[in-house]
């Protein structure tokens, strides 16, 4: 028998979050109960870092705004640490935190030099094949996804490059994980729509 | 039911099917794996899927930033930000593949106070999957070196039982003993580091049982005894332990043989039976050199060391 056989009955969910999410909650109890040395918080920081700023990124569209938005979110997690209370949504608990501060910053720049950008994008762009296969630009689908349903837009950014789970988004979102699955289907349908229009000479 | 609400549902159930399949292939592709052919779903929605979760995973922030925020939140962090207004060089914010934290050390808790403790047959000396070759760690992969067996899904909690409060430390495990006792018990020579050269003896001993004999050595620090300098723990071929989830997997060697180099932070845990124990594990939080020896003793090095410093200390092994 080998070892995957012998092992447990798990869905990709439940294993994804388990052990991840305990060595998250035993960083952020770490970082509770000694607020004053910053080895704790520093490692929830180092093993969250790349997926609160590539969501700050693909919702912001500029790197700028993203490194902005993503400081401002660790920098608020750092103070309210003692409000998370899991167990195990540490990430979805910092995206959260990071959702709410990307929606105060679009409200505040009304996303003027973004969207500005997004209908100056070159009728020029590569076909969808060319630019799947040539690795998309993050800031040329952060355009993108200002053109979709907003509800659309977030589930797409929490999920793929926020790096939550299905149950996580719903989480964030209020909303069920049906509603979250056929959202993010809806919004990647959108954005090949939008994605071979802009496609065409 | 008419035919407009017949057709309304066929079109949601097409609708979820898709959204289904879609979710599959962002999982596969996050995995590692090759997604699986749509059947409903357009080949092309699946490919952008694939693409945007790749997009994803090679976008990264700049080591500048990552740098210039982590000393930011560092000043955040308690008195310093009032005590030291200004960062000494010395105390410049570690990179983010720096050795990782050590957490205080709570009460004790004794692994002994579970009788039924005894770990699962053992299992197969030493076979490397090829995906090791690929330093990322994918979800799902296993792979094992001697008594030492890795798996990035983790398992789930036993039904209907609480998730008991990771042991902290390697201080925490129960069977703390003496050198002498402990190479009484092993029945395999419990061979001793001599670099670098002013180690010394380990300060804690333990024995355990995993299934077979297996001994840990710890070296603290002289100047503060609750930290754990590194560990070294001889596993017997019956023993077993599971390694879950680390952040990265590389192949390395040790005199020459195979050896793997795992970074932290992750769970080390062990098994009873076709259970998963979730009694005794606990946050590996340095990095940690697998080997095994020409005995077949399977050997963990836990260190915050970099790897050309954990080999050297392997390979001093007498």
């Amino acid at each position: 028998m080998t070892l995957a056989e012998d092992a447990p009955t798990m869905t990709r969910e439940t294993a994804d979050d388990g052990a991840h999410d305990d060595v998250d909650d035993a960083l952020a109890h770490a970082a509770q109960q000694h607020p004053q040395d910053p080895t704790a918080f520093a490692e929830l920081y180092r093993r969250h870092l790349p997926g609160v700023y590539r969501y700050c990124l693909v919702r912001l569209g500029h790197v700028q705004q993203a490194e902005d938005v993503t400081a401002e979110t660790f920098l608020a997690a750092l103070e309210h640490i003692r409000s998370y209370h899991g167990p195990g949504r540490f990430n979805a608990w910092l995206l959260g935190i990071a959702r709410h501060k990307v929606i105060n910053h679009v409200q505040s720049q009304r996303m003027s030099v973004s969207l500005a950008e997004a209908d100056q994008v070159p009728s020029s762009n590569p076909s969808l094949e060319q630019v799947v296969a040539a690795r998309l630009q993050l800031e040329q689908v952060a355009r993108a996804l200002h053109a979709l349903a907003p509800d659309r837009a977030e589930a797409l950014a929490l999920r793929i490059f926020g790096g939550l789970g299905v149950a996580e988004v719903g989480a964030v979102m209020g909303k069920s994980e049906a509603a979250i699955k056929m959202l993010v289907h809806r919004a990647v349908s959108d954005l090949h729509h939008r994605l071979a229009f802009r496609s065409e000479p | 039911m008419n035919p407009t609400n017949e057709g309304h549902d066929q079109n949601t159930r097409e609708s979820q099917d898709m959204a289904e399949e879609l979710e599959a292939a962002l999982r596969a592709t996050e995995a590692g794996h090759e997604p699986p052919a749509p059947t409903r779903l357009p080949q092309a929605h699946a490919d952008l899927g694939a693409a945007l979760a790749n997009l994803a995973e090679t976008t990264i922030p700049s080591p500048s930033f990552a740098k210039r925020l982590q000393e930011q939140l560092r000043i955040h962090s308690g008195p310093q930000s009032s005590s030291q207004p200004s960062t000494p060089p010395e105390a410049a914010p570690a990179p983010p593949d720096a050795p990782l934290m050590r957490l205080a050390r709570p009460a004790r808790r004794r692994v002994d106070q579970h009788p039924q403790w005894r770990i699962a047959a053992a299992m197969a000396v030493g076979f490397l999957l090829a995906l090791l070759l690929v330093p990322i760690a994918r979800a799902g992969v296993e792979a094992a070196l001697g008594a030492v067996h890795i798996r990035w899904a983790p398992p789930t909690t036993a039904p209907g039982r609480p998730t008991p409060t990771l042991l902290p430390s390697v201080l925490d495990l129960a069977g703390e003993t003496t050198l002498a006792e402990a190479q009484r018990k092993a029945g395999f020579a419990i061979r001793l580091p001599s670099y670098p050269p002013e180690l010394g003896a380990p300060q804690h001993v333990f024995f355990q049982n995993l299934g077979g004999p297996a001994v840990v050595l710890v070296w603290t620090d002289p100047q503060q005894p609750s930290r754990v300098r590194m560990s070294l723990q001889a596993l017997s071929s019956d023993a077993f332990v599971w390694k879950v989830q680390p952040q990265k997997v590389e192949q390395t060697s040790v005199h020459g043989k195979l050896a793997l180099w795992l970074t932290g932070p992750y769970v080390l845990q062990y098994r009873y039976g076709a259970q998963i124990s979730y009694d005794v594990r606990y946050l590996v939080t340095g990095h940690t050199l697998v080997w095994v020896d020409e005995d077949g003793i399977t050997y963990r090095l836990e260190t915050d060391q970099p790897l050309p410093e954990a080999v050297r200390i392997a390979e001093s092994l007498r």
